[in-house]
């Protein structure tokens, strides 16, 4: 289905009476806001496979993004407009400190613990102090093999790779010892990022991640070619034709209301129930 | 078996209809300190029962543990290691298996607590070997002091902890709680009950001073 195909269903849907009212950019405001509300409501249902086929374009998940500014992450850097959150997971570089390393050699690489007491298991990432990244394959009480060829001088601290899925951070529970955030056990708030008299919406991340991997729901956009417009001549593939058809519905008992058609408004609303 | 993330998920998955999700109203830190809790009284009270007095080996962690020579106190004839919180059995014994030896073949032997001071001169004076004591020292944490060797700097503990995410080279992540399967099925279960239990009562999330509870509209 187009823009252009939309409209004219959306004209035919409505009595021929009003017809005239909704111009193309009638049409084109109650489909931006009806989207969103749509949207929106099939949201708060998130259950079943459908009605996750039916928001597939504006559901983000795994993107990887870098904490460059602890303990922040303005969502504004994310891939699509953030709507709503599902869920993060932090990757933290876990500072071992009292174990810093000697390089020993070429093809196994293997590296020398100074001190004794290590965390580091076999399979665990290791990260280097450019932060390169390499397996562990084998360990020992005194010596740990990667898989590549990391970086370390002599006496520089070597870093565990952890990732964690976070949990909310809520104000009413912050008295509570048991909800302080720890690397194990790490903790996020949505927050308004206070800068003057600018408001940025960040995700406060506590303890700081190097990295987060966040699902999202992402707002309808007209630069995504999700929100269409009704002269729209290509293909909208941004939505399933049961969704354009479901919208179909809902801009009609969007418009109802605007026009004070109580019996268009019923009619549309009883679509809408026969055909969720 | 099970890492201490593992066992907590169990217990959330039991408390929320078999499913996991950042809803739960239980924080993790809150089960896990249940989780230790509970180890320790089933270890007591299986310890304390006729004819058993042997120790779960599936409940015993062992350390290497270092100390600098900038940690060391000059002068001082006691050289002192840090160790977690150790386990209390009965009223005679404690979680300690061995103190000795990085080697794991020489035992140091132990100071009987509540010695009188007469005593303790007289072991101090007489004996030769190494000696050892643990101790909540002034500053509230727990130690292993050794006597009669100041120049001892590595050791090894084997021991059934309180919190056993508190020994120094374990990972809550990765590696096993140190219960085996069937203390697990008590704890998960013991711990499942008693969070049901609670959550028959609705928290009160509004804070306006009162015991409110929540009304919102479907």
């Amino acid at each position: 289905m187009t823009g252009a195909e939309f409209y004219t269903l959306l004209q035919q849907k409505i009595d021929k009476a009003y017809s005239a009212y909704i111009d193309t950019g009638k049409a084109n405001r109650i489909i931006e806001e009806t989207i969103f509300r749509l949207c929106d409501k099939i949201y708060r249902d998130l259950d079943l496979q459908k009605e996750y086929d039916e928001l597939w374009s504006l559901l983000i998940k795994d993107e990887v993004k870098t904490v460059s500014t602890p303990p922040y992450y303005d969502l504004i850097g994310l891939n699509r407009t953030y709507m709503h959150l599902f869920r993060v997971a932090f990757t933290f570089h876990k500072l071992q400190t009292f174990e810093s390393v000697t390089y020993t050699g070429v093809g196994p690489y293997i590296y020398v613990f100074v001190a004794p007491g290590h965390v580091v298991r076999k399979g665990d990432s290791l990260a280097d102090t450019a932060g390169q990244i390499g397996t562990c394959t084998k360990v020992t009480r005194t010596t740990f093999t990667v898989s590549t060829n990391l970086t370390f001088n002599t006496g520089e601290p070597m870093r565990i790779v952890i990732e964690r899925e976070a949990k909310p951070y809520v104000s009413d529970r912050k008295i509570d010892k048991y909800h302080t955030p720890t690397i194990y056990s790490p903790k996020y708030q949505l927050q308004n990022r206070i800068v003057g008299a600018g408001n940025t919406k960040s995700l406060y991340l506590f303890p700081s991640p190097q990295s987060i991997k966040i699902d999202y729901m992402a707002q309808p956009t007209a630069t995504n070619g999700q929100i269409f417009t009704s002269t729209g001549a290509t293909q909208i593939t941004a939505y399933t034709e049961k969704f354009l058809y479901r919208l179909l519905d809902e801009c009609v008992f969007t418009y109802a209301g605007q026009v004070r058609d109580a019996e268009l408004r019923t009619s549309s609303a009883q679509d809408i129930t026969i055909n969720p | 078996m099970s890492t201490i993330t593992e066992i907590v998920q169990r217990i959330i998955s039991n408390i929320n209809g078999g499913i996991t999700t950042d809803e739960v109203r239980f924080d993790d830190a809150y089960i896990e300190s249940k989780i230790h809790t509970a180890r320790a009284s089933i270890l007591s009270a299986s310890y304390k029962q006729p004819m058993s007095d042997r120790i779960n080996e599936a409940c015993i962690q062992a350390y290497n543990v270092e100390i600098l020579e900038d940690d060391v106190e000059a002068d001082c004839d006691v050289v002192r290691f840090p160790c977690p919180s150790v386990i209390r059995l009965d009223d005679r014994h404690d979680g300690f298996i061995y103190v000795g030896h990085i080697n794991q073949q020489k035992p140091y032997m132990r100071l009987r607590t509540n010695f009188t001071a007469l005593s303790m001169h007289s072991i101090f004076a007489k004996e030769k070997e190494v000696v050892w004591d643990y101790i909540v020292d002034y500053d509230g944490n727990s130690y292993i002091n050794v006597y009669k060797n100041t120049k001892l700097r590595k050791l090894l503990v084997r021991a059934i902890f309180n919190d056993p995410t508190k020994v120094p080279n374990y990972r809550p992540d990765v590696d096993q709680y140190p219960i085996d399967a069937a203390m697990e099925n008590d704890i998960v279960e013991a711990i499942s009950t008693d969070l049901m239990r609670k959550m028959v009562k609705t928290p009160d999330v509004i804070s306006d001073s009162q015991d409110t509870i929540p009304n919102k509209p479907q």
